[in-house]
């Protein structure tokens, strides 16, 4: 069975979004590119046709990719929970002062944002707590989060 | 992961070993090996538009150029010929001495090729393109090369002497096949000599201001100051691009990513800091009073969520104006494309904006280990507070975990606690 991407609703429709530029725009733009690659000349020493290919090789391959995780998605929707689990913000004491982050999947983290990757060491230390807990994200150097709320 | 991570360091001497040409005409406080690295491969990129070479090679070719230089050898016959002639503009006996020299750089970037096993073989292939002009692309970089280390003779104009100019406009001319590089000559010819109005081709004016406006980030310094960095210490925005863009080439051949975008990306993300200065997480927080401001710089500021999104749109709305006002001045698919990058890289649009993102996090750590270690910086602290919210790609966490045991298990760097 395919492993399931966990996702919130924002996560999947970046990732929709991602799916509909690559299909409508950057596939097209792609293939335009390899049309005038070959008016450069001979294609097997053409350089800039070998870019045009490379590029449509990840485009392709990124699209496949993104079906695979699009039919394997699970949306998780935000709920009241007294664990903190994906969807959840979280408002943590940390260094006396209180700090938020809510907790997404990897495609839409951003710590300027607030949000925080459940793969990232302190998104995955902060996976199962609970108003009270004081976690410890661990390494050489320590940071230390009081939970206070879950919303 | 260990080896890599030497690599890296070492590379960083790139970021603060001025540049012997410079130095040799007097210049004070020349640019370094990285700043001209990094200005290379982002000409390479505006110039090689249309032109049908392979740009994966082309920007590979640029970034490893000089990588030699990160254990120089001994060159008093280059400091002897190079004295003589700065614009490597060789006469047969010159260029027979330096034939005898590309040994000894092979040999210096064997030893720094020790730490990249993996790539060694890739980097000494576009090193050694680029030294015995082989491909079309190392061609044309011979004459981008010629054409930056212009640009920046142009900048330390008052600095040197007419007839030490005069040979890097010789050198340019002489590598500058292309009709389109030759025109770009001609326009800055008419720039130098005559102010803007005497250039005939107004796009070729419009490019040369950016290109002298890009150049800028070679002066603007990191804000290490902060961490008790002295100023001329300080790397500026172009080393560290530089060092990201190696970073995020070399660290991204593990993944499905497009690594032209890769490198394109980490040499632009931060180009909009000609116009608005480097801006950090501090800028609302410090308040000029130092006793106050070290205990601020400890820890990493702390908002509620719309606080932070608040925060965030203000500097994206600045940052996203310096770059109109820059590219506005070359419309065209080369603006189009560097805007693009930086809305992947600043909206984390795409795996390739996610993982530069990413990269771009744990290079200032990287460089804030390396001030620890040499005693220049402070408390870094907040550097691994920032990779532990930011992280969250497999390889890049064990990189950062490797990293971690490096200097805290092996170096015997001392955290200090608060």
């Amino acid at each position: 069975m395919k492993e399931k991407t966990l996702l919130t609703a924002a996560g999947l429709e970046k990732l929709q979004k991602e799916y509909e530029y690559l299909t409508k725009v950057k596939r097209f733009e792609v293939t335009a590119r390899i049309g005038k690659a070959r008016e450069y000349g001979d294609i097997s020493e053409n350089s800039e046709y070998d870019s045009a290919r490379d590029e449509q090789s990840f485009t392709e391959g990124r699209i496949l990719e993104l079906q695979e995780i699009l039919k394997n998605a699970e949306v998780v929707k935000h709920k009241e929970s007294d664990v903190v689990m994906m969807s959840s913000r979280v408002v943590v004491e940390v260094n006396g002062e209180e700090d938020e982050f809510e907790i997404v999947s990897s495609v839409e983290s951003n710590p300027f944002e607030g949000r925080i990757s459940i793969e990232s060491p302190v998104g995955k230390a902060l996976m199962g707590a609970k108003v009270g807990d004081v976690i410890t994200v661990s390494s050489t150097i320590k940071a230390t989060y009081k939970i206070l709320r879950i919303k | 992961m260990e080896a890599l991570i030497k690599f890296l360091i070492f590379t960083s001497k790139l970021k603060f070993t001025p540049r012997k040409r410079w130095v040799l005409l007097g210049v004070k406080d020349s640019e370094t090996v990285a700043d001209h690295m990094f200005m290379t491969t982002f000409l390479a990129w505006i110039f090689s538009e249309g032109s049908g070479l392979n740009s994966k090679r082309l920007l590979k070719i640029a970034l490893a150029h000089s990588l030699d230089l990160v254990f120089p050898v001994s060159k008093e016959t280059y400091i002897k010929v190079l004295q003589k002639n700065p614009a490597s503009l060789y006469d047969e006996k010159q260029k027979s001495l330096l034939g005898k020299m590309i040994h000894d750089e092979e040999a210096s970037l064997h030893k720094l090729l020790i730490f990249s096993k993996k790539f060694k073989e890739e980097i000494l292939d576009l090193w050694e393109d680029f030294r015995f002009i082989k491909s079309k692309e190392a061609k044309f970089l011979y004459a981008v090369d010629s054409i930056e280390n212009l640009v920046q003779a142009l900048v330390y104009k008052k600095a040197i002497a007419k007839k030490d100019l005069d040979a890097f406009w010789l050198e340019s001319y002489h590598y500058a096949k292309d009709k389109q590089l030759v025109q770009f000559l001609d326009s800055l010819k008419q720039y130098d000599t005559g102010g803007e109005g005497a250039v005939k081709n107004k796009e070729d004016l419009n490019l040369i201001k950016f290109i002298f406006l890009a150049n800028q980030l070679k002066e603007i310094k990191r804000k290490w100051d902060m961490r008790g960095v002295p100023k001329e210490d300080s790397e500026s925005a172009a080393d560290h691009a530089f060092r990201v863009s190696i970073m995020a080439w070399l660290l991204s051949e593990s993944e499905k990513l497009d690594v032209v975008a890769v490198i394109k990306m980490s040499l632009i993300h931060d180009l909009c800091n000609v116009y608005v200065g480097e801006m950090t997480i501090y800028d609302r927080v410090l308040t000029g009073d130092p006793e106050k401001d070290k205990i601020s710089l400890r820890i990493l500021p702390h908002y509620l969520k719309e606080e932070k999104e608040r925060i965030l749109e203000e500097r994206r709305k600045l940052e996203s104006e310096a770059f109109d006002k820059l590219l506005d001045l070359i419309p065209g698919p080369f603006a189009k494309e560097v805007k693009e990058l930086w809305l992947d890289y600043e909206y984390l649009r795409t795996p390739e904006g996610r993982f530069v993102r990413q990269v771009d996090r744990i290079e200032p750590l990287l460089q804030a280990l390396e001030y620890k270690k040499e005693g220049k910086a402070e408390d870094i602290t907040v550097y691994w507070y920032q990779v532990k919210e930011w992280i969250h790609n497999k390889n890049l966490l064990k990189f950062v975990s490797t990293l971690d045991d490096y200097y805290y298990k092996k170096q015997s760097l001392e955290y200090q606690a608060n």
